[in-house]
């Protein structure tokens, strides 16, 4: 446990880690939302025919 | 940059979700030109609305692309074009991009969505009398151009650079008719307000709205990208296989097939309307008008239908953009119209307003009046085509695409 610990703290104190870590959260946020709403629909709506 | 440690990873990921973007849409356009062809012979109604298989099919030497409305693809038959070419017999298929209740106002935003991609291209544009002659105020209605309606291809309009600030501003006059399309799109709506408007200060407004009409479009290629490749990968391998047998086609024997099944599908009437379809014309035939009662409000109505408007909205882009179309219509059934109280003479104020309105801009215009008389070229009153009329059209289209037509 005490390991861990040390490892975190230095993980979080490493400038280059916690910039990479930071960047990938970001992006898995960006991804989220393009998950989220980026589909588009290229279908037409369903056809009320007029009787032509 | 160390003093600020959110800010330059979120641009690093950013930066890095745009380069994946990119690195998708290269891969995609390989996947899509991989498979354009055996898509060409499928129903591809899920990825209609975009602008992505439209714009490769018109770089294929070999695609003819056709662009319709319901007279395209309201009744199935083996002899649509897209099935009778299916093989490529005469060294090409015929890409169809048709929907039913497809307006011009709706293609011209669909053609002008194509930019310089349409530049020397030869394509069809297929259209029946029944939106002059049928619709409200000659035109479609509401509730068949919404539908239909395409975010990406209008916002490719009202902000492409290679159609002129006039037809623009005529297009975005005809776009606003149309509320609904617009009351969830603010972008779209104030950029077609600015166009429409004209006045200095519209012309500010629009360069305002132009960036960010660009960032859109941008996006919407990339979801379009991704719909495609989605729609693509859930085809069977059986159904994209592509198989090219070159045969000589018998023109007049084909025809005479197609004559003897359209007798058969419309054998419960004498005006050659498919059984199924005969239902309204039945209706219709309970009380007849006298002959040439309904002429003159007939011809009123056509010579003021909003299509005309529309149609040369839609070759004005063409000319811009420097395509080669081939104006397709469709004939009026003279005989039942005239049952119905319309003159051939009213009926033939159709065709004079179809050439008025084209002739001027130089392109090839069929419309197949002499087939009048014929009551088998079309399935119903509204001239959707019957397998003898798509006889008669693939041999057009066999015409156009080897250089026989001009």
């Amino acid at each position: 446990m005490k390991s861990l610990m040390t490892f975190i703290t230095t993980v979080s104190t490493n400038y280059w880690v916690r910039t990479a870590l930071l960047t990938a959260y970001y992006f898995a946020i960006i991804v989220a939302l393009i998950l989220m709403y980026g589909e588009g629909n290229f279908e037409p709506a369903e056809f009320i025919y007029q009787g032509y | 940059m160390k003093n600020a440690p959110h800010l330059s990873a979120s641009i690093v990921a950013f930066f890095g979700a745009v380069l994946a973007a990119v690195l998708f849409v290269v891969y995609a356009g390989r996947f899509e030109q991989k498979y354009i062809h055996g898509v060409a012979q499928l129903d591809f109604h899920q990825v209609l609305k975009g602008q992505v298989l439209q714009r490769l099919a018109f770089k294929q030497d070999d695609l003819l692309v056709f662009y319709g409305s319901s007279e395209v693809v309201l009744i199935p038959n083996d002899y649509q074009a897209y099935k009778y070419f299916k093989d490529y017999p005469t060294g090409f298929m015929v890409f169809t991009v048709a929907n039913k209740g497809t307006s011009m106002l709706s293609m011209a935003q669909d053609l002008a969505a194509l930019g310089p991609d349409m530049r020397g291209e030869k394509f069809v544009v297929s259209f029946a009398p029944a939106t002059v002659t049928m619709g409200p105020g000659g035109a479609m209605n509401a509730d068949n151009y919404d539908p239909n309606f395409s975010e990406l291809h209008a916002l490719e309009l009202t902000f492409s650079s290679y159609i002129s600030w006039e037809t623009k501003h005529l297009a975005a006059q005809r776009m606003l008719d149309y509320p609904n399309t617009l009351t969830e799109r603010p972008l779209l709506k104030f950029a077609l307000q600015a166009l429409a408007d004209g006045s200095t200060l519209g012309k500010i407004k629009y360069a305002l709205a132009w960036p960010l009409g660009k960032l859109q479009i941008s996006i919407i290629n990339i979801q379009d990208h991704y719909a495609v490749w989605d729609f693509i990968r859930h085809q069977s391998t059986e159904k994209l296989r592509v198989t090219r047998k070159e045969a000589t086609i018998d023109w007049g024997a084909d025809i005479a097939k197609a004559d003897e099944l359209q007798k058969k599908r419309s054998d419960g009437n004498t005006y050659g309307v498919d059984n199924d379809r005969w239902a309204r014309g039945e209706e219709l035939m309970a009380n007849l008008p006298p002959a040439g009662s309904k002429d003159e409000r007939f011809i009123e109505n056509v010579k003021i239908a909003l299509e005309w408007r529309d149609m040369q909205i839609l070759l004005r882009i063409v000319k811009e953009l420097d395509g080669h179309p081939l104006m397709l219509g469709r004939p009026m059934n003279v005989g039942l119209w005239e049952a119905l109280g319309y003159s051939e003479e009213a009926q033939n104020v159709y065709y004079e307003m179809l050439h008025q309105t084209v002739d001027p801009f130089g392109y090839p215009v069929i419309d197949f009046k002499e087939y009048g008389r014929d009551k088998y070229f079309s399935a119903d009153m509204a001239s959707h085509s019957s397998p003898k009329g798509w006889m008669y059209i693939n041999e057009i289209l066999d015409d156009f695409y080897h250089d026989r037509i001009h």
